[in-house]
């Protein structure tokens, strides 16, 4: 029962957090920036054109009217027309992209968390030698690093010097995937990195992987049954919480690797003035990101159920 | 390397006392010079130049730096409209110093503000607050910039109300957690039960315990705020052309990088050497004021 | 500045493979083997090309049975008339074309020099791989794929794929010929076309009325797609090119299949250029098809009939298209050797980022990057044997001039306008040092630009140019201020889009500021996003718009009346342009009505003389587009008409190995 009110909860949450990133999309977009001028294309835009415009999305209305008839809209799963794909439904064109934004995505954190757990462990557990010294200099100079920098640098070196990957694109599928993801991964590779070093040095000099220890269990076991589990929880927490940093690097990524994802369709669209694109795509992202949360933050309490409702 | 010093000696047993804090302040100093470099340099940009930073000499394009066959006309070589490239570094400082002095104590400021409020209040002001909160992990920073470029064009105002968006967050939810345990310790409660005002008792108990969070993240968010005005400039949503910024540099050196090396790499080495002084002064303050924090990040 | 017009410099590489061709000319498979085929001569490949012919010409015969079969006898017998007709017509422009290429390959194998072709030929075919795939680099995707709608048409490679026009370019001279439309001007207003039996992708055969309907579509006319209910696309039908609107002519109908008929409204000499033809924008659509498969389907799915079927677009990834092997073409075009192209599928792969796309080039996975690469980026591959390195006129953002925004009478505070006054004008022209930037930005490639680019028919010639160039003068500039009053120099905000045409314009801008500062000219670049840029000179009527200077790039228009009707005239609808002077609006009018075509080019000949003489802008540069290739293709030059990504991508070949 408690879980269920605690679900509630995070869910009612979720929605409040997506509904203010929908608001301020809105109120932005509308104050700021002229919808005339953002929304139609320009150049061939006649006078009547602007009118019939005005009508369609009912301009002329207050805009609290107006608010509201953008969330029924938004409800009835109708994101606005992309004037550049042929009156293509915005959402038609994102839903295409957004696999490949994932499949990055993915690929970025599998490929962070497969060398930074590892990583921290050892550097934990070989505490002050060399290799701890050596993954902590790595991490350092990885957390400050510029991705797009580094990912300039890595196609000169790995794709044309070395020919051992494709310049870009998403062509030659896991191969195009290896550079991208490394560049994007980089950034959680040190900050997993550093969270189960850290982690593991806390656990393991708590008492039960001392009493673990005296019960004779075997180093092996001690660390992988005991130390890590309970190493590895902050992590979770974090890769929910670094979600949104992710997903802003992927455009980033997304442009030096020519990505066909969610991050460059916004890019492209911004520069193609194609304004309805780039709002759908920054709700749509913003959505998943807090659904994603509400995911972690569900999947953490059935990991660690000493978390209290409503404490996270 | 002082890199990793501050934290590999902490848990070392049988190192006298005195040693330690010694070698401590090695990790410190190296950063804190480098710090300092950057300060000067972006401070006093015009008296250290050779060459005003955005004056092209199209004659003298691409020239190599001095290590690399240049002459010292150039000591860092020049970028292809023959702008100077030492020049254009001193006066990117300039461009980073002032987002991170605008950006950092400002989002400081107003993330402490209500982290204190929504820490001390709780309830449903508190959740709500929260909530807003959260916002900025639901709608990434380069997002938000794209939006607001798309809407009115790129400037250096938005990259600097952007990352003010984007950073204070980070403090808000710290200092929210410190305030939620520190309003159960005993002399909170004290002050409380013998009627002290709420704002007396930030002023007085919070902030002084909730100060040295504050300075730590600061720190880190120095290097964080240098590499995303970068990103920005990257993405031609941040500061726009004709401003000699770091993350500019490094875009505008991108169409030559295969032809001459020094126009992208020595900002981009600049860039890397400064984050990674932020993050090394970061850890430094927080291992030696508050080991709790280790992770931040 | 070069004396001589750039593109006649060609590489030394491209040149040596022209010895190589020379001589493999001289060694016996005759001139023609360079010109070849189609011209019925006794080499193999033109006998190989002939049967093709022939054989499509069978087919056609076939379909065109298979319709009279369906229609009145009548009617059919006097489509077959026709078609002999047209073939005998054919053959003599086969004849022609033989004698013309002839006489090309002549001057070529005189070598480089004077005599040198503006356009380089494709190889004989047996030594071309014809079963090979080519790979374009292009910066951005155009999203949609239907060209007669807004922001769809920006991908010139799916345009030039799919779609033929009704006139083609021949790239000798530019003048133009016979596309899917022989044209015939029956008085100065009315003009007949007969219109031939191409077919399309799908096997349908091209009628009069699909070009009746592909124009009144193109213009945003067709009932069809009117109204915001018939049309799928939600936010009504928003046409590409509303200057071609029925404004353009009284009457477009077609009185049977074979001919189409136009009548304009007044004389206009520049109307076939400007309207028909298919370098430029205009795409022919089956009508049939449009209405049953609907808007959208084509801007997905794009059908023509052009060189290329397409098989497939990835959004921001990817074209694929494949050779489309009943392909018609006019028999008398110097390029179209096989009158398909000369590979079997073309690619266009999508990458944003320069240093992406020439990684892509050094690792093998791209052959051709043909659009934004700067001469910069280009320059260490011109030593390399690995890759081609070629200067084509441009297509891109070609011309880059300074638009005076010469409507505003005064500032915003209320001084008088100073580049109403023409002596600071033509101190902002000399001020800026073109040398330097031609010498180091271009690696001395490029010349000083006019109203529109050199490619178009009429601009003057070298020596005509020279004497209205504008030398670098520094101390005349500041005299020319000083007597207009402006010793203390002007201060004055200068808008551009960064986001259009790529870093070159970021970085001209900056070096034209710091040239113009030389003489007082104190100018802020204020960097605006393309909607900005155009929408309150355009929305709001002229008088919106701020004083200032303007970056203008112009594209590769292909008549003097397009770059008018946008640019040059006071009823252009980018506003800023200059106000009508007599002198200029007298001229361009001359030039309209004037039927005489050599007469026609001196008029707007001397109409850019004009403009310049009178520094209605400052004109800073024409660069080159650069064309870098790796070494086994074959990318021909595209000669004044520009780089053949617009059009003829079906002329690269792939050298067998």
């Amino acid at each position: 029962m408690q879980f269920w009110n605690y679900l509630i909860i995070r869910l009612v949450q979720a929605i409040f957090v997506t509904l203010l990133v929908v608001t301020i999309v809105f109120f932005v977009s509308r104050t700021v920036g002229n919808p005339e001028e953002t929304m139609l294309p320009p150049l061939t835009t006649t006078t009547e054109d602007k009118e019939r415009f005005r009508e369609l999305l009912g301009l002329n209305d207050a805009l609290h009217v107006q608010y509201g008839n953008f969330l029924l809209d938004l409800l009835q799963g109708d994101f606005g027309t992309s004037w550049r794909g042929g009156g293509t439904s915005t959402l038609d064109s994102i839903g295409d992209r957004a696999l490949n934004t994932v499949k990055l995505g993915v690929a970025g954190v599998v490929f962070a968390l497969a060398l930074a757990v590892p990583l921290g462990i050892i550097a934990a557990l070989r505490r002050g030698t060399t290799v701890d010294w050596l993954a902590r200099f790595v991490a350092v100079i990885g957390q400050a690093t510029p991705s797009f920098w580094l990912g300039l640098m890595m196609i000169f070196f790995f794709s044309v010097q070395l020919g051992w990957f494709p310049t870009g694109g998403a062509k030659e599928g896991f191969r195009s995937l290896i550079l991208p993801a490394i560049a994007l991964g980089l950034f959680e590779l040190v900050a997993i990195m550093r969270l189960t070093r850290s982690g593991m040095i806390e656990v393991m000099d708590t008492d039960f992987v001392r009493t673990a220890r005296a019960k004779g269990l075997s180093e092996r076991t001690v660390i992988w049954r005991h130390g890590m589990r309970h190493a590895l929880l902050p992590v979770v927490t974090m890769l929910g919480l670094s979600l949104g940093r992710l997903i802003g690097g992927t455009v980033i990524i997304e442009m030096v690797f020519a990505w066909p994802g969610v991050g460059r369709l916004i890019i492209d669209s911004i520069l193609k003035n194609d304004f309805p694109m780039v709002q759908a795509s920054i709700i749509v992202l913003a959505a998943s990101i807090a659904l994603v949360n509400l995911f972690v933050d569900v999947s953490y309490r059935f990991i660690d159920p000493r978390i209290r409702a409503g404490a996270a | 390397m002082a890199a990793g010093t501050a934290d590999a000696v902490e848990f070392q047993p049988g190192m006298r006392r005195r040693r330690i804090r010694w070698r401590r302040y090695i990790g410190l100093s190296i950063p804190a010079l480098i710090a300092l470099v950057v300060l000067i340099a972006g401070v006093f940009a015009e008296l250290l130049q050779t060459h005003d930073p955005e004056f092209i000499d199209l004659a003298a394009r691409l020239s190599p730096p001095v290590f690399d066959g240049g002459t010292w006309a150039h000591p860092l070589g020049t970028d292809e409209l023959g702008r100077d490239i030492y020049s254009r570094l001193l006066h990117g400082a300039r461009v980073s110093l002032i987002v991170v002095g605008i950006v950092v104590p400002g989002a400081a400021l107003f993330g402490t503000l209500i982290g204190l409020v929504s820490g001390w209040v709780g309830g449903m002001t508190g959740q709500i607050l929260m909530r807003v909160v959260d916002l900025q992990l639901a709608l990434p920073a380069i997002l938000f910039a794209v939006l607001m470029a798309s809407l009115v064009g790129p400037s250096l105002t938005n990259v600097i109300v952007i990352l003010l968006f984007w950073t204070w967050p980070s403090y808000s939810r710290l200092v929210r957690a410190d305030v939620l345990s520190l309003r159960e310790r005993d002399f909170v409660t004290a002050s409380r039960a013998v009627g002290a005002a709420p704002a007396w008792i930030m002023r007085k108990h919070l902030l002084p315990n909730v100060l040295n969070t504050i300075v730590i993240v600061m720190t880190l968010e120095v290097a964080l705020v240098v590499l995303a005005e970068a990103a920005l400039s990257f993405l031609s949503v941040g500061v726009p052309p004709g401003t000699s910024s770091w993350g500019r540099m490094i875009t505008e050196g991108r169409d030559t990088m295969n032809v001459a090396w020094w126009p992208i790499w020595l900002p981009g080495l600049t860039l890397l050497i400064i984050s990674l002084t932020g993050n090394l002064m970061g850890d430094w303050l927080r291992d030696a004021l508050d080991p709790r924090l280790r992770n931040l990040r | 500045m070069s004396d001589r017009n750039y593109w006649q410099r060609m590489r030394r590489r491209q040149l040596s493979r022209r010895t190589l061709l020379r001589a493999s000319a001289r060694a016996g498979v005759g001139a023609t083997g360079l010109a070849l085929v189609g011209c019925g001569d006794d080499d193999d490949d033109a006998q190989q090309s002939v049967a093709q012919a022939q054989q499509q010409d069978q087919q056609q015969q076939q379909a065109m049975q298979q319709q009279a079969q369906q229609q009145d006898q009548q009617q059919a017998m006097q489509q077959q008339g026709q078609q002999q007709a047209m073939q005998q017509q054919r053959a003599d422009q086969q004849a022609q074309a033989a004698t013309q290429q002839e006489e090309v390959a002549e001057e070529i194998a005189e070598g480089a020099g004077e005599t040198e072709a503006e356009w380089s030929m494709p190889l004989p075919l047996d030594q071309v791989d014809l079963d090979s795939e080519v790979v374009i680099a292009v910066p951005s995707d155009s999203g949609g794929l239907d060209h007669h709608r807004t922001g769809s048409a920006q991908n010139y490679i799916s345009h030039g794929a799919v779609y033929s026009g009704p006139l083609d370019r021949d790239p000798r001279d530019n003048s133009m010929a016979a596309g899917l439309a022989t044209p015939e001007w029956i008085d100065p207003v009315t003009l007949r076309l007969d219109i031939i039996p191409a077919k399309f992708h799908d096997g349908s055969t091209l009628v009069a009325g699909d070009m009746v309907f592909s124009y009144d579509r193109m213009g945003g006319l067709a009932d069809y797609h009117q109204g915001g209910e018939t049309t799928d696309h939600s936010g009504g039908w928003v046409p590409a090119y509303p200057a071609r609107s029925a404004l353009n002519w009284v009457r477009n109908e077609a009185p049977d299949d074979r001919t189409w008929a136009i009548e304009l409204p007044a004389p206009d000499a520049g109307f076939l250029t400007v309207n028909m033809d298919g370098s430029g924008e205009v795409t022919i659509h089956s009508q049939a098809d449009t209405e049953s498969r609907g808007d959208l389907a084509l801007d997905q799915e794009p059908m023509g009939t052009g060189p290329y079927r397409f098989v497939s677009h990835t959004d921001d990834e990817n074209f694929i298209f494949e050779r489309f092997e009943d392909h018609y073409n006019p028999i008398d075009h110097p390029l179209r050797v096989t009158h398909v192209p000369h590979h079997k599928r073309l690619i266009g792969l999508v990458r944003p980022e320069l240093q992406s796309r020439l990684a892509g080039l050094e690792a093998g996975e791209i052959d051709v990057i043909s659009e934004g690469v700067g001469v910069q980026a280009a320059k260490p591959y011109i030593d390399d044997p690995n890759y081609t390195v070629q200067y084509q006129p441009g297509a891109g953002w070609s011309v880059h001039n300074i638009y005076p925004n010469l409507w505003q009478q005064t500032t915003p505070d209320g001084d008088p306008n100073p580049f109403l006054d023409i002596r600071v004008r033509q101190a902002a022209n000399h001020a800026i040092n073109r040398r330097a930037i031609i010498d180091n930005l271009f690696l001395g490639v490029g010349e000083m630009s006019m109203l529109v680019y050199s490619g178009v028919p009429g601009y003057p010639n070298p020596e005509q140019k020279a004497e209205v160039e504008f030398d670098y003068n520094i101390e005349k500039a500041k005299q020319l201020m000083a007597e207009a009053g402006y010793e203390d120099g002007i201060d004055v905000p200068l808008y551009y889009t960064p986001d259009w045409g790529g870093d070159v314009v970021a970085d001209l801008v900056l070096v034209a500021s710091q040239d113009l500062a030389q003489i007082g000219i104190r100018v802020t670049p204020v960097p605006t996003l393309g909607s900005e840029y155009f929408t309150p000179q355009y929305s709001s009527g002229r008088d919106a718009a701020p004083w200032g200077l303007y970056w203008f790039y112009a594209n590769a228009v292909p008549d003097i009346g397009s770059m008018w009707e946008c640019c040059g005239s006071a009823d252009g609808f980018f506003t800023i342009s200059p106000p009508q002077d007599p002198r200029l609006q007298e001229l361009y009018l001359a030039q309209r009505v004037e039927q005489d075509p050599d007469r026609r080019l001196e008029l707007i000949s001397e109409l850019l003389l004009e403009h310049t003489r009178q520094a209605t802008f400052i004109f800073i540069v024409e660069p080159p587009d650069t064309v870098v290739t790796r070494a086994d293709i074959n990318y021909p030059k595209g000669g004044r008409v520009g780089n053949l990504n617009f059009l003829m991508t079906f002329a690269i070949q792939r050298i067998k190995t």
